[in-house]
């Protein structure tokens, strides 16, 4: 039975860490590079969310929906200001503009909320048992059935939508895309504004566990990584079944090891895929 | 000694340890053209290994930390390096295989595991509560603490100004030639023998020895050690350093490094009050990024494209001759498939290459010539036959080392490495240089010197011949197609191979050239080399080549002298039966 509420915990980190890499696997996919800076994002939105929840006294729900267009606008006005003039000079240039980027984030973060992490005092609302055995919170039901809607959107805009059979072609094969007269500008600007938005959904999911620290983007950003290469990097559903095991993989390593390194096996993952499987479990991605 | 001083020699002390730092990143990527992102890592285990050997053993320095073997501290600062280089040759291991962005995600993770170690393992590291009061080197010199700042940032000094001696040497060098061309074109360094695989690893290794000395200074610097002196902060300090400074020049990452440090660390004199200080850190990290996003806005090219900066060469022409080996090879195929799925590319073809022949291959696009080059040169493997060279099953050879044995290949669409200079893209070729060796290019000995010497001879006469002595200085980014392509087939003569495999040489090259190259293509025949050539302009083939293949739908349809082959009626039907198929596609 305490398995199975490992499985509940790594589904809560899994769920909400795909909200987190989807953004960053379409992003990686159009724009053809590694966004740093998307870790900040969600932080952004844990702290968005802090203020509209704890300090401003919205409910919840909408306290989410104004992180997320909250962090969907940055992330738009940073696309339009930073990122799509500089998208002639290749990959590399926009991984380490981005790094800039997640540092001017990171900074601010701290100018604003200061240091201290900050905590979410949600009501207790009701327990999912088995019989007698506890299972799960409510909040974690809803943090798990939220991304899954989330994720079931997106899937329904990026196969019935105009945009969203832009933003496909747009990742398979960018060039065709635009000679054959898709906006290539306008569709990155819907998918940086739909990916740093799922990005803030993530943060203030993140802060309803628990609490959002100043500091947070860093780390994230690193178990994206690891999320995505093991779903084989931009493969946009590949990384979200990556996402999941990752997170599950990581809450059930703390019954073998130290649970300081549940981090560290998002990373021992890195390197195995990499050594055994570079194009990740479910192949697909582009070719370099 | 004034506060201000001591501030001032303080800052100086950092940013030292930063430049170690950023010369190791701008060898691996501003040379070698690796993206590191782990190098936290490698400064990390270098500075662990260092306290671990010289702290004093935990009885005596009343400390509660599990391991000190109070070895002198010469010991650490020899024994760092070492432990941070083999640390990167196993992160490099798996790594390096891959190329870009999954090299820089798996330094990164590299560098997190280094750092959850650091921090948890309490009986290696002591976890988050470190090892102080280290002892310090040449300690004893002087008598006032003060004092002492001086003594440690001249021995800092003398190790920077060493690493940037060694770095520097080792640039202008056939090794740092070598790394530059592994940056340039991994496919074109294997078609002039490099083993691109060592290389890297070679480059890789040497910055993380680089990073390790680095952290030894750090923590004997600080008189101690905790895990969060190792964030990732340090390496994207460095990286930013490198960028500002331009990316694949030493001098200037030293300096961005200097520029960068100053400016961060001079913010620490504002420190009044404890709000003031977290607003500062906060404002630090904001311009930090600031900072990053407009250098690269503003230097798009220029801080990183590196390999153009020039490099001085003394331009003799004095030494003649080239001892060229007069012995005349002979290639040849039996049987020799290669099968893409149900695609039958090349089926069974058989060749046979007199030494000191000119041998050509034509056939309608699609017959297959291509890909049998690359069964031959080594960069495709065959379904099945086998491929000898000089009565010698070389099959399974990889394509590196086949250029070693004296086959060398062009490619269809001139490729060179476009970032290096016409002259360093013909030096790089000629493999086993004496230079190559990290041994060599450090020490330059004078069988290095003198074997510079002839080969500098030989380009020039190269140059020359082709008529491209004045492109020398060039960056074959800068030339012409035609021109790139000349300097393409160049490079691998500078190879000085017995076999040469000419993938369409006369293809974009003006019509008025073409006479001096068949020219020069048959000078060199009379100098030994034997060439396999592939192209589509018949007359230039006919005027060319002693015998010709005629290869169709994977093929051989027919073979003789080039009259011959002309007249033979299979070859006409073949390709107006081609043209006919294209015109249907």
């Amino acid at each position: 039975m305490q398995y199975l509420q490992y499985v509940v915990f790594g589904l809560v980190t899994g769920t909400i860490l795909l909200l987190g890499t989807v953004g960053f696997s379409m992003i990686r996919r159009v724009d053809n590079f590694l966004n740093i800076a998307h870790g900040q994002m969600v932080a952004l939105g844990g702290f968005f969310g802090y203020t509209f929840y704890q300090e401003l006294n919205l409910p919840f729900v909408l306290a989410s929906l104004a992180a997320m267009v909250a962090t969907g606008l940055l992330g738009w006005i940073s696309y339009k200001l930073i990122f799509s003039p500089i998208r002639d000079h290749g990959p590399l240039y926009l991984l380490f503009t981005s790094v800039g980027v997640a540092f001017v984030i990171h900074g601010a973060i701290e100018m604003i909320w200061g240091t201290t992490p900050k905590t979410f005092r949600l009501p207790q609302l009701f327990t999912v048992r088995i019989g007698e055995e506890y299972l799960a919170s409510g909040l974690e039901v809803i943090i798990i059935a939220t991304a899954f809607a989330a994720v079931g959107l997106l899937h329904l805009l990026l196969t019935r939508t105009r945009t969203g059979i832009a933003i496909r072609a747009m990742s398979s094969e960018f060039n065709l895309a635009r000679v054959r007269g898709v906006n290539t500008e306008a569709v990155s600007g819907v998918v940086w504004i739909i990916g740093s938005a799922l990005a803030g959904l993530a943060g203030i999911l993140t802060g309803a566990q628990g609490a959002v620290f100043s500091d947070m983007g860093w780390v994230i950003i690193l178990v994206i990584l690891s999320a995505s290469v093991l779903g084989g990097l931009g493969s946009i559903y590949g990384v979200m079944i990556g996402a999941v095991l990752i997170g599950i993989g990581m809450d059930f390593s703390v019954n073998l090891i130290n649970p300081a390194y549940r981090y560290a096996f998002a990373f021992v993952v890195i390197m195995l895929v990499l050594a055994v499987r570079p194009q990740g479990i479910f192949g697909g991605g582009r070719s370099e | 000694m004034s506060s201000y001083l001591l501030f001032a020699v303080g800052i100086l002390t950092i940013i030292g340890v930063y430049a170690l730092l950023t010369m190791s990143l701008n060898l691996k990527f501003g040379i070698t053209g690796l993206i590191d992102l782990g190098v936290v890592g490698y400064f990390a285990v270098g500075a662990y290994t260092y306290v671990l050997l010289t702290a004093a053993p935990p009885g005596e320095s009343g400390q509660t930390y599990a391991i000190g073997l109070g070895l002198p501290l010469w010991v650490g600062f020899i024994a760092a390096p070492i432990a941070a280089g083999v640390f990167s040759f196993i992160i490099g291991l798996p790594a390096l295989r891959l190329r870009g962005e999954y090299l820089a995600i798996a330094t990164y993770a590299g560098a997190e595991v280094v750092a959850a170690i650091a921090a948890n393992e309490d009986w290696l590291t002591n976890g988050v509560r470190g090892y102080s009061n280290l002892s310090q080197p040449l300690r004893s010199v002087v008598e006032s603490g003060n004092s002492y700042q001086y003594v440690f940032l001249a021995l800092l000094a003398v190790a920077v100004a060493a690493v940037y001696w060694l770095l520097t040497r080792m640039e202008i060098r056939p090794l740092g030639r070598a790394f530059r061309a592994v940056r340039e074109s991994e496919e074109v360094a294997l078609s002039v023998g490099k083993n691109v695989a060592r290389y890297r690893m070679k480059a890789f290794v040497i910055g993380g020895m680089i990073s390790g000395l680095a952290g030894c200074f750090y923590v004997s610097y600080f008189t101690l050690v905790v895990p969060t002196m190792f964030a990732a902060e340090v390496t994207w300090t460095a990286w930013i350093a490198l960028v500002i400074g331009g990316s694949g020049n030493y001098r200037g990452v030293i300096l961005g490094t200097a520029i960068l440090l100053a400016a961060q660390e001079a913010t620490r004199f504002f420190q009044a009050s404890a709000d003031m200080a977290s607003l500062l850190a906060a404002s630090r990290l904001v311009a930090m990024g600031v900072l990053l996003v407009v250098i690269i806005r503003l230097r798009p090219r220029g801080s990183w494209a590196s390999g153009r900066k020039r490099i001085r060469h003394w331009w003799g022409t004095d030494v003649s001759g080239t001892g060229r080996d007069m012995e005349i090879p002979l290639l040849e195929t039996y049987e020799v498939s290669k099968h893409f799925g149900g695609l039958k590319a090349v089926n069974g073809c058989t060749l046979r290459v007199p030494r000191g022949s000119i041998i050509g291959l034509i056939g309608p696009n699609g017959a297959g010539k291509t890909t049998l080059f690359n069964v031959i040169a080594g960069f495709l493997e065959p379904t099945s036959g086998r491929v000898a060279l000089d009565g010698e099953d070389i099959t399974g050879v990889p394509s590196w080392a086949r250029v070693k044995k004296g086959v060398a290949r062009t490619f269809q669409t001139p490729h060179g490495f476009p970032e290096i200079t016409v002259y360093e893209n013909l030096m790089v070729a000629p493999v086993n240089q004496a230079g190559e060796g990290l041994f060599g290019s450090i020490m330059w000995p004078k069988q290095a010197k003198k074997q510079e010497k002839v080969l500098r001879a030989r380009v020039l006469d190269l140059l020359e011949r082709l008529g491209m002595s004045d492109y020398r200085n060039t960056l074959v980014c800068n030339l012409a197609a035609g021109d790139a392509r000349v300097i393409e087939f160049a490079r691998q003569v500078m190879l000085d191979p017995k076999l040469l495999l000419l993938d369409e040489p006369a293809a974009g090259i003006n019509p008025a050239i073409t006479d001096s190259l068949i020219r020069l293509l048959r000078e060199l025949r009379e100098e030994g080399l034997t060439l396999l050539v592939i192209d589509h302009n018949l007359s230039f083939m006919m005027r060319l080549c002693d015998s010709i293949y005629v290869m169709a739908r994977g093929t051989i349809i027919s073979e003789g002298t080039p009259d011959e082959v002309a007249r033979d009626p299979r070859v006409i039907e073949a390709y107006l039966g081609t043209a006919h198929e294209s015109s249907e596609a």
